[in-house]
C-alpha cells in the first residue's frame, strides 16, 4: 500500500494557495473606457476579487479571475466602466 | 503542601486527587475543565495547585465539556499539552470534540471517572459511559487503585505523545469506588516525571511563522489514508503501552503488567476477565477459590482500547474456560461490551472455549467477593462441560 | 497604489427643492460662484462623482499652457494657481468631464478644491446626500500583500468575500484565522494539499470555534507569544449553536477578535433562516405561501447582545463604510483586556434576491434606513460611529430584494415599527454614554 498524504492528519500549506479560474463563470464583463478613467481607484477598493489593478493610465479587472459582478462599474464615479455582455 | 523535586513522598489521596497530582506532575500548559460529579475534585485540586504555586499553567472553567474540549483542541494544536477531567454527561457533552481530536492525532490526556449515563437520571457508579463512547479513537486505560490512577495518567502523557502514536488517551478510573477511595500513593518526585517524559514536540502546528492549513477540504482518497493511520496508530499503541511500562518500573520501580495484567493464572483452568475496580475484589475471591483447590486465575484489562487482541488470546487460549465481567450492557447484543470484544479475540482460535458473561455492577450495585465467587462457580460448571446460561445478569439474581 | 479622494453623491434623496450644496459653495468661493450645481447633483445616480474627480494624471494639467494647474503628490488635491491663468480655457475643453469651470468676469478657470479638505456642500447638505470619500484613508489600513487566494468560489458580488479579504489585508501576516462551515469556509479552507490563503487557518466545527481560539490564545499567552487570533464566522454559527461558547468567552475576557458576517440565514446549506433573519424575509425554512409569509418573528440583535457582556469592544460595519470598518477592526487587533467583537451585515445577492451589483448599496442603505446603524461600545460607552440625517424608510430598503417581495403595507409597517423600536433602543444607549 503506497499512502500519498504527506501528513497524519489533513494539514496542507498555506504557500500553496488555490486558485481557481473563476473568470469562466462570468456573463458580462467590465470594460474601461480608458479616457475616462481618473485613476481614483474605488474600483480597486470594492472588487470582491480583488482582481483589479493598476494599469498606469487606468485600472482594469483581470479577467482570469473577474466574476462580471459588476460592482466596479457600479461604484465608479467617472462613469468609465460598462458591462459587456460576453458573446 | 510541598511537592519535592527530587524525592518521592507518601500521601494518603482519594483516587481524584491522584489524578490530579499525576497532571500536576506532567505540567501541563492549558487545563480546561468543567465540574460534574463525581469529578469535581479533580478540577478543584489543580485550581488549589494554581492558587499555591505547584501549578504554573493557563487554568479554565468553561461553560460546558464541550467547550473545555474545544480549548484543549485549540492549545493542542498550537503546541501545547493539556489535561482535562470528565464523567457521564460531559463526555457525552464532549463527544464530537473528542473524536475530531482524535482525528487530528492530538496528544491530549484526560481522565474519566466512570459514572452510568442518564436515564434514569442517577448519579452514580458504572462503565457506560466510557462504553458508549469507546469508539472515539481514544487510548482507553483503565485502573483499579488510586495509585495506577496517578501512575496512569503519567504513562498516558508518555504514550500520547510518542512521535509513533500521536494519539489521545482517557484514564478511566470507577465513580466513587475509586474517585473518593482513599489509599496510600507514593507521589514521584518531579525530577523523575521530567527524565521520563520528554518535552512536547509538535509539527505541524498552528504558527503564523509557519502558516499551515489545518483542515482543507480533501476527497475521500487521502480522507481514508487519514483513517487509516489513525487506526494504524492506536493499534502501535499496545506494543508501545508494554514498552512504557517497562520504562516506567525502570524509572519509579513499579510496574503492572503493559496492557493486561495477570494474577495467579499461572496453571489455571478458569480464568475471570475484569476492568476497573472490581478487579482488586475479584483478587480476594480468587485467593479464596485458590485456597479451596480450585485452579482459577484474573486477567485485568488495563488497556480497552486498543483492544489488546495479541496479549488476551495468548493468556487465554489454554484455559478450560472464562469468565466475563462486565459493568456494562451492549444493547442489542444481549450481553455485555467486554463479552462482545473477547469474543472476537478469541475467533481464529477455533477452540470455541466456554466463555460466560456476567453483567454486574451496573447502576451503584456493589460488586462484592461473594457474587464473584458466585460468578466462578458458575465458569467452573462450565469448565466441566456442563451447559450453561452464556449471559447472567449477577445483580437481578 | 494612492486612491483619490473626491466628492460623491451617495444618497438618492434630494428634494426638488433644495440647492443647499450649491449655496454653500458660492458662499465659500465667493465671486467665482459655485462648482457644484444642485440641479446636477438632482440628477446624478448614487457613487458618482460630483465636481472634480481630482484625477491622477490631470488632463487639465497637461493642456494648461501657463502651468497653473498643479496636482499635490500629498493630498492628491488638483489646483489651479489663479495668478498664473491666464484664461486661455484649454483646461476647460480638456477635461473630460466638464469638472473645469470658468469665471467670465475675471476670465480665470476655477474648480472644485474640496475647501481644504472639508467640502462646504457636504456639510451644508441637510439630507446627507453627498460624501467626501477619502480613497487613501482606507488604502492606509490595508497592508501590500492581498493573502486570499484571486479565484475563489465566493459567488459573484459577495460583500463576504470583499470583506473577508479586506480585513486579511488590515490584519496582517502575524494572525491565525479560524473558521467553520459556511460560506465563507469555501475560501477560507483551501482544497486537498492547497490553502485558500496565505495566512495560517484553523478549519473548526461548527460548534468549537470559539474553544478552540480559545486555546489556542491561552497557550500562546503562556508561552508569551503574540499573534491576531481572529474568527471569520456566521451569523449562524455565532447567533445560533455556538452561541453560548461566545458567551463563555466573552464573560471569561479571552482575548480574541470574533468577526461575524452576517447574511441573515445559512446561506452556504441553501438559505435556511437563522436568529438573524429579519422579520418577515423568506427563506427555505420560513417560505412564503398560501399559509406561510415568511419569518413571523424579530430577529435577534446579536451586537447588542454581546455588548451586553460588557465585552472589550463590541462593533457594528458594513461592506459600503469600510473606512469606518477599518478603523474598528484596528481598534480590535489592539484591544488587550478581553474579547472584540465586529458584526458585519453582508447582503447575499444569491439569497437575498438582488443583481450582484447591487451589493455595496443595499449594504449601505441597511445602515441609512437605520436598520442595522453603525456604532461602536467599549468601556460601557456606546458610540454611534455614522449618524443618518433623515434616515430612509424601511421601504426603499426592503424593495430592491426578492426576499421581501411579498410583504403587505401591514407588514412593512411592522418591520418599520421593529426597526424604529431598535434604533430608539441605541440612541438612548448612546445619550447615555
Amino acid at each position: 500500500m503506497r499512502l500519498k498524504t504527506e501528513f497524519d492528519a489533513p494539514w496542507a500549506y498555506s504557500d500553496r494557495i488555490l486558485v481557481l479560474k473563476t473568470g469562466e463563470w462570468r456573463y458580462q464583463r467590465p470594460v474601461v473606457i480608458v479616457s475616462k478613467c481618473c485613476q481614483c481607484g474605488v474600483c480597486y477598493l470594492f472588487c470582491p476579487a480583488g482582481c483589479v489593478s493598476d494599469m498606469g493610465d487606468h485600472y482594469e479587472a483581470n479577467l482570469d479571475y473577474c466574476k462580471g459582478c459588476g460592482i466596479c462599474a457600479r461604484v465608479c464615479p467617472a462613469n468609465a466602466i460598462e458591462m459587456v455582455r460576453e458573446a | 503542601m510541598n511537592i519535592k523535586s527530587t524525592s518521592r513522598e507518601i500521601k494518603v489521596l482519594d483516587g481524584n486527587r491522584a489524578a490530579a497530582y499525576g497532571a500536576m506532575l506532567c505540567q501541563p500548559d492549558v487545563i480546561a475543565a468543567y465540574p460534574i460529579t463525581p469529578q469535581s475534585e479533580v478540577v478543584e485540586t489543580l485550581f488549589s495547585f494554581k492558587a499555591q504555586g505547584l501549578l504554573n499553567a493557563e487554568l479554565i472553567e468553561p461553560e460546558s465539556e464541550h467547550s473545555a474540549m474545544g480549548i484543549l483542541r485549540g492549545a493542542s494544536i498550537a503546541g501545547g499539552r493539556v489535561f482535562t477531567a470528565t464523567a457521564s454527561q460531559g463526555l457525552l457533552f464532549m463527544f464530537e470534540n473528542c473524536i475530531h481530536v482524535a482525528t487530528q492525532r492530538s496528544p491530549i490526556v484526560m481522565v474519566n471517572v466512570c459514572r452510568e449515563v442518564a436515564g434514569p437520571h442517577i448519579v452514580v457508579s458504572g462503565h457506560s459511559d466510557i462504553m458508549m463512547t469507546k469508539g472515539m479513537g481514544w487510548i482507553q486505560l483503565h485502573a483499579r487503585s488510586c495509585q495506577e490512577i496517578l501512575d496512569l495518567v503519567v504513562m498516558a502523557y508518555r504514550l500520547a505523545e510518542d512521535p509513533q502514536i500521536r494519539t489521545p488517551v482517557v484514564v478511566c478510573y470507577d465513580g466513587w469506588f475509586l474517585s473518593h477511595l482513599w489509599e496510600p500513593v507514593e507521589i514521584p518526585a518531579r525530577e523523575e516525571v521530567r527524565r521520563f517524559l520528554p518535552p512536547l514536540e509538535t509539527s505541524p502546528k498552528v504558527d503564523p511563522e509557519t502558516p499551515m492549513v489545518l483542515g482543507p477540504w480533501i476527497s475521500s482518497r487521502p480522507a481514508t489514508e487519514y483513517r487509516y493511520k489513525q487506526s494504524a496508530a492506536i493499534s502501535r499503541a499496545k506494543v508501545k503501552f508494554d514498552d512504557v511500562d517497562k520504562e516506567f518500573r525502570e524509572i519509579f520501580g513499579r510496574g503492572y503488567g503493559g496492557q493486561i495484567e495477570e494474577y495467579r493464572t499461572d496453571g489455571a483452568d478458569i480464568v475471570l476477565l475484569a476492568m476497573g475496580s472490581s478487579a482488586s475484589t475479584a483478587r480476594v475471591a480468587i485467593d479464596r477459590k485458590r485456597d479451596e483447590g480450585l485452579k482459577v486465575g484474573l486477567i485485568r484489562i488495563r488497556m480497552f482500547r486498543p483492544f489488546p487482541k495479541e496479549r488476551l488470546v495468548a493468556a487465554l487460549r489454554q484455559r478450560k474456560a472464562i469468565g466475563v465481567l462486565d459493568r456494562s450492557v451492549s444493547f442489542g447484543w444481549d450481553c455485555g461490551d467486554l463479552l462482545v470484544d473477547v469474543k472476537a479475540a478469541l475467533y481464529n482460535l477455533g477452540t470455541n472455549i466456554p466463555t460466560l458473561n456476567f453483567i454486574c455492577g451496573l447502576c451503584d450495585s456493589d460488586i462484592t467477593t461473594e457474587i464473584i465467587e458466585g460468578a466462578i462457580d458458575i465458569v467452573g460448571q462450565a469448565a466441566q462441560g456442563k451447559p450453561c446460561e452464556e449471559v447472567t445478569w449477577l445483580d437481578l439474581e | 497604489m494612492k486612491p483619490s479622494n473626491f466628492i460623491r453623491k451617495i444618497r438618492n434623496v434630494c428634494p426638488p427643492d433644495c440647492s443647499a450644496c450649491e449655496e454653500a459653495c458660492a458662499k465659500r468661493i465667493g465671486k467665482l460662484g459655485s462648482v457644484i450645481k444642485a440641479n446636477q447633483v438632482r440628477k446624478v445616480d448614487v457613487y458618482k462623482a460630483i465636481t472634480c474627480l481630482q484625477c491622477r494624471e490631470p488632463e487639465c494639467k497637461d493642456a494648461c499652457p501657463s502651468d497653473a494647474i498643479v496636482k499635490d503628490e500629498e493630498n492628491g488635491l488638483v489646483r489651479v494657481i489663479q495668478e498664473e491663468c491666464t484664461g486661455c480655457e484649454s483646461c476647460i475643453e480638456a477635461c473630460p468631464y466638464g469638472n473645469m469651470l470658468f469665471n467670465s468676469d475675471t476670465s480665470v478657470a476655477f474648480k472644485c478644491e474640496l475647501c481644504g479638505a472639508e467640502p462646504e456642500c457636504v456639510a451644508a447638505c441637510p439630507y446627507g446626500a453627498l460624501e467626501f470619500f477619502q480613497g487613501g484613508n482606507i488604502q492606509s489600513y490595508l497592508g501590500d500583500e492581498d493573502f486570499l487566494s484571486p479565484g475563489t468560489r465566493a459567488c459573484a458580488g459577495c460583500p463576504g468575500e470583499l470583506i473577508y479579504r479586506f480585513t486579511q489585508r488590515v490584519l496582517g501576516s502575524n494572525t491565525v484565522l479560524f473558521g467553520c462551515p459556511g460560506c465563507m469556509t469555501i475560501l477560507m479552507t483551501g482544497h486537498e494539499t492547497m490553502a485558500g490563503s496565505r495566512l495560517p487557518y484553523v478549519s473548526c466545527l461548527f460548534t468549537n470555534v470559539i474553544s478552540t481560539m480559545t486555546g489556542t490564545y491561552r497557550y500562546y499567552h503562556h508561552i508569551g507569544k503574540e499573534a491576531n487570533l481572529v474568527a471569520f464566522v456566521g451569523d449562524g454559527c455565532l447567533a445560533d449553536i455556538e452561541f453560548q461558547a461566545l458567551s463563555a468567552a466573552a464573560e471569561r475576557r479571552e482575548n480574541i477578535v470574533v468577526i461575524c458576517y452576517d447574511n441573515e440565514g445559512y446561506q452556504n446549506t441553501g438559505n435556511q433562516m437563522s436568529s438573524t433573519t429579519t422579520f418577515g424575509a423568506q427563506t427555505t425554512t420560513s417560505p412564503v405561501g398560501g399559509a406561510l409569509r415568511g419569518k413571523d418573528y424579530d430577529s435577534k440583535y446579536m451586537p447588542l447582545i454581546m455588548a451586553s457582556h460588557d465585552v472589550a469592544y463590541v462593533a457594528t460595519a458594513s461592506p459600503a463604510y469600510l473606512e469606518d470598518y477599518a478603523r474598528k477592526l484596528t481598534k480590535a487587533m489592539k484591544i488587550k483586556t478581553g474579547l472584540s467583537y465586529i458584526h458585519v451585515l453582508v447582503p447575499c445577492p444569491t439569497a437575498w434576491g438582488f443583481p450582484t451589483d447591487k451589493s455595496i448599496d443595499i449594504s449601505r442603505l441597511a445602515v441609512e434606513t437605520n436598520y442595522f446603524p453603525l456604532w461602536e461600545y467599549e468601556q460601557e460607552k456606546l458610540r454611534l460611529t455614522h449618524e443618518v440625517s433623515l434616515p430612509q424608510t424601511i421601504g426603499d430598503y426592503v424593495k430592491l430584494m426578492g426576499r421581501y417581495r411579498h410583504l403587505n403595507e401591514d407588514e412593512l409597517q411592522q418591520l418599520q415599527g421593529l426597526v424604529d423600536k431598535r434604533f430608539t433602543k441605541i440612541k438612548a444607549l448612546a445619550s447615555l454614554s
